[in-house]
């Protein structure tokens, strides 16, 4: 047997974009409305295919960042991939998230990076423009219009980090 | 290992010590405990490799190697992390590595109390953060509805109040004279009304903003409302006296303070009978400042107390503002953690009182 690629990802962004949420409806298929804020650092695992070859996805769902507990650099070295998540309905998360993204390229260098704009379903609530996306698509994000709640390109979201990340680790 | 440490006491905190061995193995310095069993599966000697079976460890232990070849005394902390252990449950735990002088030191435990408490205390700062945000967000589509509105009412206004200035009057009757003049003083007056709803809901918008980090100097915030109500207070007879020491900090936005003072004391202006002094005073009152503003008016009928600090309470026509006034000064004395309330002055009038939180000592 082969040894599997290892990887590891993590999930960065404010509190209660929907981080824990996420990672659960990939790695579990389930989805909760309740909001239970998360301390420190929780890991799960989940196997993927990357051009039909397993990967082991060790998959860092780290609190959310803000004044109350900011985010803790060690718990992100060693990353081969961030998945940067934001509220589409809070649009300042986005603002918070892409600043971050600055400090982390400082922190880690390039390293490679997947932007979630989740909460996809709230169509009423929504307020980030598609001008405004469509402008970070052309700046060369990779980004989903996710929902952790209908499961709404949340696989497609962490494959094309899986992607990404492969390709990077393997140069 | 340390001999006089009896074992059961590490396991009554939930603990398990590690002594880290030459060739990278853990040993426990003691009987293992189920749930560390189950996380970390030991050997047939007891020694556990954590980095085999933890992925949070694998990445602290690598970190901790700069702290276990370093000098004794040296200590790092992982903060608590979740994770399935090998027999798939998943736990929150929390690692610390100590150098000391017996040896290089690996400590596992669960976090229970300390966790559930910070977690406590995290969820409800997030939830009140939240709630702050959803509201703030529901009082600006609110004011972005009351300008559409306004302004459509604003413009057909301006037509109708242009189309009467246009309307000469010389050419009428007599009596259609005075309707025309009654006609213009509608106009103006709805123009009025319009502004005032624009400068109310902007006040009470304003008002929901947190506070900022800084303390204000109530003492000089009322001086400078005293100064700048002056020449209204002059207009009206009303002397204006003020009470308070050089300085009074106070958990407070200035600029925001001093429109509540002045809203409370451009009430106490408008109540007053000619000649009847306006007092503005601030004083530390125990762990507390207290501001107060006084007038010599009627005071506050009972009935109308209660609603006082409500949203669309009105101390009667004269007040010629919607009743918003207090209750803006109520969201924002609020949002510093502090009180406001009315009482009757002795001797006749009112008192309107502001208690604001002293600031904390600076440290060191
Ligand atoms: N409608 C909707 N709600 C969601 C979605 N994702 C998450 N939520 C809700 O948003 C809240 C926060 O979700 P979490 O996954 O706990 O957020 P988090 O980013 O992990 O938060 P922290 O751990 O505090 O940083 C919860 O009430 C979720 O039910 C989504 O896609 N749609
Ligand atoms: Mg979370």
């Amino acid at each position: 047997m082969s040894e599997t690629l290892r990887l590891k990802v993590c999930l960065v962004g404010a509190p209660a974009v929907g981080k824990t949420s996420l990672v659960r409806r990939y790695v579990e298929g389930a989805f909760s409305e309740e909001y239970l804020t998360t301390i420190g650092v929780r890991i799960s695992r989940k196997r993927v295919e990357v051009n039909g070859e397993p990967v082991g996805l060790v998959v860092w769902d780290i609190n959310g960042d803000d004044a109350f507990a900011p985010l803790q650099a060690t718990y992100l070295r060693g990353a081969a991939g961030f998945l940067l998540v934001a509220d589409g309905t809070r649009p300042v998360t986005l603002d918070r998230v892409l600043a971050l993204r600055d400090e982390l390229a400082e922190a880690f260098g390039p390293t490679p990076a997947v932007l979630a704009i989740n909460k996809e379903d709230l169509v009423d609530e929504w307020d980030v423009e598609d001008a405004h996306l469509e402008d970070l698509r052309a700046s060369g994000w990779q980004l989903w219009r996710t929902s952790a709640r209908e499961g709404t390109a949340v696989d497609d979201a962490f494959q094309a980090l899986a992607e990404a990340a492969v390709a990077t680790a393997r140069g | 290992m340390a001999d006089g440490l009896p074992p059961d006491l590490l396991a009554a905190l939930d603990l398990v010590a590690f002594e880290r061995q030459p060739d990278g193995h853990f040993r426990a310095a003691a009987p293992l405990p189920d749930w560390l069993r189950g996380h970390l599966p030991p050997d047939a000697e007891g020694c556990v490799t954590p980095a085999a079976s933890s992925d949070f460890l694998a990445h602290f232990l690598a970190i901790a190697a700069d702290t276990w070849d370093g000098p004794p005394g040296g200590r790092l902390m992982s903060g608590p992390f979740t994770e399935p252990g090998a027999d798939g449950v998943e736990r929150t735990l929390e690692a610390t590595a100590i150098r000391a002088a017996s040896g290089a030191w690996l400590l596992l435990g669960l976090p229970l109390m300390r966790y559930t408490t910070t977690q406590r205390l995290l969820q409800a700062a997030r939830d009140e953060a939240l709630d702050v945000e959803r509201t703030r967000r529901r009082h600006a589509e609110r004011e972005i509805l009351l300008h559409t509105i306004v302004h459509d009412l604003s413009n057909p206004l301006a037509g109708l109040r242009g189309s009467l200035r246009l309307l000469r009057a010389d050419a009428l009757p007599e009596d259609d004279r005075e309707l025309l003049e009654i006609a213009h003083r509608q106009a103006d007056r709805m123009r009025d009304l319009i502004h005032d709803v624009l400068r109310a809901f902007r006040r009470e918008v304003d008002a929901m903003m947190p506070a900022t980090a800084a303390p204000a100097d109530a003492a000089e915030t009322l001086r400078q409302t005293a100064q700048l109500l002056g020449p209204r207070a002059q207009t009206a007879g009303v002397p204006l006296a003020v009470d308070a020491p050089e300085a009074l900090p106070a958990v407070a936005d200035a600029r925001r303070l001093e429109r509540a003072l002045m809203n409370l004391a451009e009430n106490a202006i408008r109540h007053s009978p000619e000649g009847g002094t306006v007092r503005l005073a601030a004083a530390v009152d125990g762990r507390e400042v207290r501001l107060t503003v006084e007038d010599e008016g009627p005071g506050v009928p009972e009935d109308a107390r209660e609603a006082l600090f409500q949203r669309f309470a009105s101390l009667g026509e004269q007040r010629g503002q919607i009743g918003l006034g207090l209750y803006t000064v109520r969201l924002a004395v609020e949002s510093w953690g502090g009180t406001v309330g009315y009482e009757d002055r002795e001797g006749g009038g009112a008192r309107f009182w502001v208690r604001l939180k002293r600031p904390r000592e600076r440290l060191a």
